[in-house]
């Protein structure tokens, strides 16, 4: 798993941290090409990735699946919790605190840009049109860069 | 998890594999999500791959004020 997962906290006040330090064999990697290396150095073992992340870390997820299959690698498995950043914010807007009641105002999105280096900016336009808030994306080369409303 | 940074190419190997330079340092990748790189691109890397082939006038300015946000850092402690 991602390093930054181990603080996370979980149900019952408990971290992957704290798990770490009760016993549970957590280990902490910079990339999936971890896990396929910890896979193949123990292969009595069953290991799991903790796949986490919006939209730029599922493509490493894909290509550490493809390399397993590869190689033959029985004992490494995903646990698949990927996101997609569009969605995300469209429960934000659906939800009623902020649609409702103005609980919350939003005026606009900075959409994240190497989110948009693998989805580009096409996903947000439905949300701007539906919503009426515009999205800039910040960072990107020139020709990538949009505003829409 | 959340932070990529712009890598130039120093050196291609098998299995869509690269060595790239962050800032001085030497980094092994994968460049199986972007086709067609040669070395001297820059690129964008998260989480060990490589995301987008970038500008390289793009690249050399993020370095820039990442390289002053930890100059800043240094200044502050």
């Amino acid at each position: 798993m991602y390093g930054d997962l181990m603080r996370a906290p979980g149900s019952q006040g408990q971290s992957l941290l704290r798990a770490k330090a009760l016993g549970a064999d957590i280990r902490m990697v910079y990339s999936t090409l971890d896990a396929i290396r910890l896979a193949e150095q123990a292969p009595s073992r069953e290991v799991v990735f903790f796949a986490i992340g919006f939209e730029t870390t599922t493509p490493p997820t894909a290509v550490m699946i493809r390399i397993a299959e590869k190689k033959r690698l029985k004992g490494l498995s995903v646990f698949c919790n990927h996101v997609l950043t569009p969605s995300a914010m469209h429960s934000i807007l659906e939800n009623p605190k902020i649609r409702d009641t103005g609980g919350v105002p939003i005026n606009g999105f900075i959409g994240p840009a190497h989110v948009s280096t693998i989805i580009g900016t096409q996903p947000y336009e439905p949300l701007a049109e539906q919503f009426g808030k515009p999205i800039v994306i910040a960072d990107l080369s020139r020709s990538m860069c949009c505003r829409l409303s | 998890m959340c932070l990529s940074v712009p890598a130039k190419i120093a050196k291609i190997l098998p299995n869509d594999m690269a060595i790239v330079s962050i800032d001085g340092i030497s980094l092994e990748i994968s460049i199986a999500l972007v086709d067609e790189l040669e070395v001297g691109d820059c690129v964008l890397v998260h989480v060990g791959y490589a995301l987008a082939k970038i500008d390289p006038v793009e690249a050399e300015r993020t370095l820039e004020l990442l390289q002053q946000l930890g100059s800043a850092g240094e200044r502050r402690s």
